[in-house]
């Protein structure tokens, strides 16, 4: 299985990266050659095997319905280059 | 202070030969006059090293410590350190102060350790030789001309050059085990849910796990006894109560079944390390375990699943790298499109990219069935292989890579010849099982490292005979001259 390089750019939309020629000529190339290499899971039997979704099959945790974590908008936004008054600032989406 | 295990140092530590401080200034220093060629660190933190030293040695003084209080350690830079940048070896992470601590860290913090910095990576933990660094490629101390190995190769770089006495590394793909191979160290994946992955920054969920890495199986174990532990923040964490691996340590190895498996001794692997690696099984043979062949018929597409399965999972990790509320940002987007497809294709380095475009191609619509659900079935197949084997034996063991360090800047290479170094790893981390490398031996002065891989959750068996094993041999004990005192 390979991939056209319509497929590629479509790759590229829904991964949100901007590529340039150049990038894409190669990263193309790289696509098919991975794609290649595990071609070869299509001949393995896997008829009525269950997938692993986690290595342990174990189940997720639940917890009480309870607040148990404190407000600390301020503190953790200040990893953003842009807030303001809480608020994470981005390009403008709306004319 | 030089090749030293930790357990030496501790030793040392209470019996006031030296201090923390003291002990802590000397890998500072050997940092300093060694690291610019080894590149093995991104930060080093000096002022804070030396206060966590000054207050180790209060604790020495005032009898109250653990084994592991005022020894020094160096962290992968994939550990969110409160106050302390963490980069992943990315240009995205590049002025990324964390708000917060890893759980794994708190508890070495806790035990009273020293940070001495962050080590190199390949960028967020992709990539087997240290080479997809945004800061650079790291250099195997053994020969400067070959890789440490990677992801976690600035870890293992720094152990090995005797630039901290251990280290913490994460392990998705073999990125403890390689760089432990190529680097003649000690290293271990636990159990996936064994150690708490909360706040280290995720690649693939369900393969990820810190591990340490050290100069011998009794400094392992002494880590991992303090690193391991359910953590109700991490929700993969599993609430098992952790055994007393130390005590474990000693055990009498006779009558320990281990498992050859005929699927690691292939065609890839280099015929010296193939020869090493089973005059350690006979070792172990001669120390009363008893040898058993197994198959592990699935293996091979341990490859193929893995490079489905790990990039799918990366996809959707690192789309939380938007440049909105962490990380680096494009400056120059006048729409909110243009700012994610221009931050992201000027953050991320390429091998990022290539493993975020497969992934996304294997969970997009119309190839999902055929690739991501197929992986993961195939991953059963994988976990079964081992259930299987260990109905007849207690450990597996094998090479943990298919040739020696490799050398730098290796060109014309084709991806997937790149993806096959970690062929002896990735099952391991697909079925989730504790796995450890070990030096067995060398080749033209390079360490060939062995692996022994355990059933869930019993990293005691592995740690017991690589530590009765170390007892005999002294692999573990030689550093590279260019690093010697």
């Amino acid at each position: 299985m390979s991939i056209n390089t319509d497929q590629l750019d479509y790759l590229a939309k829904l991964s949100m990266l901007l590529l340039n020629e150049t990038q894409k000529k190669h990263l193309h190339a790289d696509l098919n050659d991975i794609l290649q290499l595990v071609e070869s899971l299509k001949n393995i039997n896997t008829t009525d095997v269950e997938p692993v979704l986690n290595p342990l099959d174990a189940t997720l945790t639940l917890r009480d319905d309870k607040v148990t974590e404190e407000n600390n908008r301020e503190f953790y936004q200040e990893t953003a280059s842009l807030s303001d008054n809480g608020l994470y600032l981005v390009p403008k989406v709306i004319e | 202070m030089f090749n030293q295990s930790i357990h030496s140092l501790a030793l040392k530590l209470a019996d006031k030969e030296f201090s923390s401080v003291e002990l802590t200034n000397y890998f500072l220093k050997r940092i300093k006059a060694y690291d610019n060629t080894l590149n093995s660190f991104i930060s080093v933190n000096e002022t804070l090293a030396l206060s966590q030293a000054k207050a180790a040695d209060l604790l020495i003084k005032q009898g109250n410590y653990h084994p592991l209080t005022g020894i020094p350690i160096a962290y992968k830079d994939n550990f969110c350190t409160q106050g302390i940048k963490t980069s992943c070896g990315s240009k995205m992470l590049k002025n990324f102060i964390a708000p917060y601590t890893a759980t794994t860290i708190n508890k070495l913090n806790q035990a009273g350790m020293v940070m001495l910095g962050k080590t190199n990576m390949d960028e967020f933990a992709m990539g087997s030789s240290n080479e997809t660094s945004y800061y650079g490629a790291v250099k195997n101390p053994w020969n400067l001309k070959k890789v440490p190995g990677g992801s976690s190769g600035g870890s293992a770089a720094a152990v090995a050059a005797q630039l901290t006495p251990c280290a913490i590394g994460s392990d998705t793909g073999g990125s403890i085990r390689q760089p432990a191979a190529f680097c003649g160290l000690t290293g271990l994946k636990p159990t996936y849910g064994r150690v708490s992955r909360f706040g280290m920054v995720a690649f693939a969920s369900s393969l990820d796990q810190a591990g340490p890495m050290a100069q011998s199986a009794q400094d392992v174990a002494l880590l991992l006894q303090t690193m391991s532990g359910y953590d109700a923040n991490d929700a993969t964490s599993i609430n098992l109560p952790v055994p007393d691996y130390l005590q474990n340590l000693e055990n009498n190895i006779k009558g320990k079944r281990i498992g050859l498996a005929k699927e690691f001794f292939d065609t890839h692997l280099n015929d010296d390390i193939a020869k090493q690696v089973l005059q350690f099984a006979n070792t172990l043979k001669g120390l009363g375990a008893e040898l058993i062949d197994i198959s592990l018929p699935n293996m091979h597409q341990a490859i193929p699943c893995y490079y489905i399965i790990a990039p799918a999972e990366c996809s959707s990790n690192l789309a939380r790298f938007d440049g909105i509320r962490f990380g680096y940002r494009d400056e120059n987007a006048t729409t909110l499109e243009a700012h994610y497809k221009q931050t992201r294709a000027e953050g991320f380095g390429t091998e990022v990219k290539r493993r975020i475009l497969v992934g996304t191609y294997v969970l997009s619509a119309g190839y999902f069935d055929a690739y991501y659900l197929k992986a993961q079935k195939v991953r059963r197949l994988i976990k079964q292989d081992f259930e299987n084997a260990f109905k007849t034996v207690d450990v597996i063991l094998g090479p943990t890579t298919p040739t020696t360090a490799f050398d730098l800047n290796l060109k014309n290479q084709l991806q997937s010849d790149k993806y096959l170094a970690d062929i002896y790893t990735t099952a391991i981390n697909l079925a989730g099982l504790p796995a450890l490398s070990l030096p067995v031996g060398q080749i033209d002065g390079l360490p060939v490292g062995a692996q022994l891989i355990g059933k869930l959750f019993d990293e005691a068996s592995i740690l017991n005979i690589a530590h009765i094993y170390q007892k005999e041999s002294q692999h573990h004990l030689l550093t590279p001259t260019l690093f010697n005192e």
